[in-house]
This record gives structure tokens, sequence and C-alpha cells, in this order.
């Protein structure tokens, strides 16, 4: 780094002595902000362009898209989906067989663990609502 | 009085010592950040360094084959919208994607190949 100017850094340095210390921190610590800040601004312009060592592999994000897109086909068809989630019509013996069959699980499985007084009424609706 | 006379004298020689040292700085960055770009062309002269946050400056001076000496200046004008250039005083104008992609390139080489070796004396 000699020769700078006609002046060895060197030379410059020691005899600008502590100053050129403090100043020459100041300016390191300046010079870096400076090149962060312009180096942020460009990054977020978004027209660096992208190594391929770096480029961000297939992932969710395009998992997502052909998902999405798939959810879109679906919906475009909403009677062919409306149609499969009819309700088939249950008699009302088969109802209560249904009940029957519930509740008899309820007791195997009461038999193994001892019901749950506290929230008992609400397994009751839930399981209704199944049945139902 | 005349102590304060003397205060301001011994005052004011410090600024410009200050400012004469803040300026080698500046001219010790602006040499070595003109040779991040390669070989300097004989009878060239090339400068580049940061003059603040929004101030870069690239400047080149040449003596073509008649002897006569040209230069050209250009400064860069860093905004939180993109990067202006302005060229010996003509109007600012957007910088292409492509000087604006060189312009970051030379902003990374400067801190490594400029400001730490500059200031490693720290």
């Amino acid at each position: 780094m000699d020769n700078i100017f006609g002046k060895s850094f060197e030379s410059f340095k020691s005899a600008a002595g502590s100053v050129a210390n403090e100043m020459g921190y100041v300016k390191f610590q300046e010079g870096h902000k400076n090149a962060d800040y312009l180096m942020n601004i460009v990054e977020n312009l978004g027209i660096l362009p992208v190594a391929e060592d770096q480029a961000p592999a297939p992932k969710e994000t395009s998992a997502l898209k052909i998902l999405t897109t798939d959810i879109e086909l679906e919906q475009t068809e909403p009677e062919v989906k409306a149609e499969a989630y009819v309700q088939p019509e249950v008699s009302a013996d088969e109802l209560a067989a249904k009940r029957d069959r519930m509740s008899q699980a309820r007791g195997a499985i009461s038999s193994i663990y001892p019901p749950d007084t506290t929230t008992d009424e609400n397994h009751d609706d839930y399981i209704d609502g199944i049945a139902a | 009085m005349i102590k304060r006379l003397f205060k301001h004298v011994l005052d004011r020689r410090e600024q410009e010592r200050q400012a004469e040292l803040y300026r080698n700085f500046i001219r010790h960055e602006a040499k070595l950040g003109g040779e991040l770009f390669g070989p300097i062309p004989k009878n060239h002269r090339r400068e580049f360094f940061c003059f603040d946050k929004h101030t870069w400056v690239w400047h080149e001076e040449w003596t073509d084959a008649k002897g006569a000496t040209h230069t050209k200046t250009t400064r860069y004008d860093i905004r939180p919208d993109g990067i202006l250039k302005a060229q010996d005083n003509q109007p600012y104008q957007q910088a292409t994607r492509e000087e604006t992609i060189n312009l970051y390139n030379a902003a990374k080489l400067y801190k490594t190949e400029v400001l730490d070796k500059i200031y490693n004396f720290v």
C-alpha cells in the first residue's frame, strides 16, 4: 500500500497519529454502513441474478400452487362435489340399530375406562351427531 | 480575551487537520477503489469511492494519443427506490439494470478490498 498519491499510507498513518486511529475507526464503520445501505437497496429492487446453487429448491410454494390449482379445479365442478356429499336416506330402523351399536361400543369402552362424568353429556351430543 | 482567541485558533487548526485527514482517507479509498475493476490502462487514472451514504463516485481521467486530457466523473445517487446517476454535470438518469448490478458488486468488493485493508490498523 505504498506510494499512494506520492506518500506511503504507513507514513501518512504514523504522521496522523491517534487522530487517524479515531477517524479511521469512524470511516471504517461509516464505509461499511454505506456499502450495506447500497447493497440492501439493490437487493430490494429484486434485479440481482440468482446463482444456480443458491436458487430456492422447489418446495412448499410450488406444491401449494399445485394443490391450490387442484382445489380450484374441484371447485369448478360444484354440482359433482355436492352430489358426492348427499346424505343417503336412512330408515328409522337402521338409525335405531346404529344407535344400539354405538351404545354397545360405549358400554364396552366404559367397562375398560371409567366414564368421564364431566364430559359425558358432550360425548352424547357428539355421538348423536354422528348417528343422526 | 487572548485565551479565547488562542483557543479559537487551536480549535480551527484541529478542525482543519481533521478535514485534511478525512480527505486523505477518501483519497486512499478512491485510489484502491479504482483498482477493483482490473488493471488500469496506461495514461489512465481511475478512482472509485464512497463519498457518503447517498453518494458513490467513479472518476476516470486519461490522456489520448494526441496528448489531450479527458475526464469523466460519474456520480451515483443512492435513493431508497433505486440508483440514479449523473455524468459530468448532466441531469440525473436511472442507472440501467446491468450498471446497478455492477455497482452492487463493486460496493461488495469495496467493503472487503478497500475498507478492510485501509482500516485494518484500527
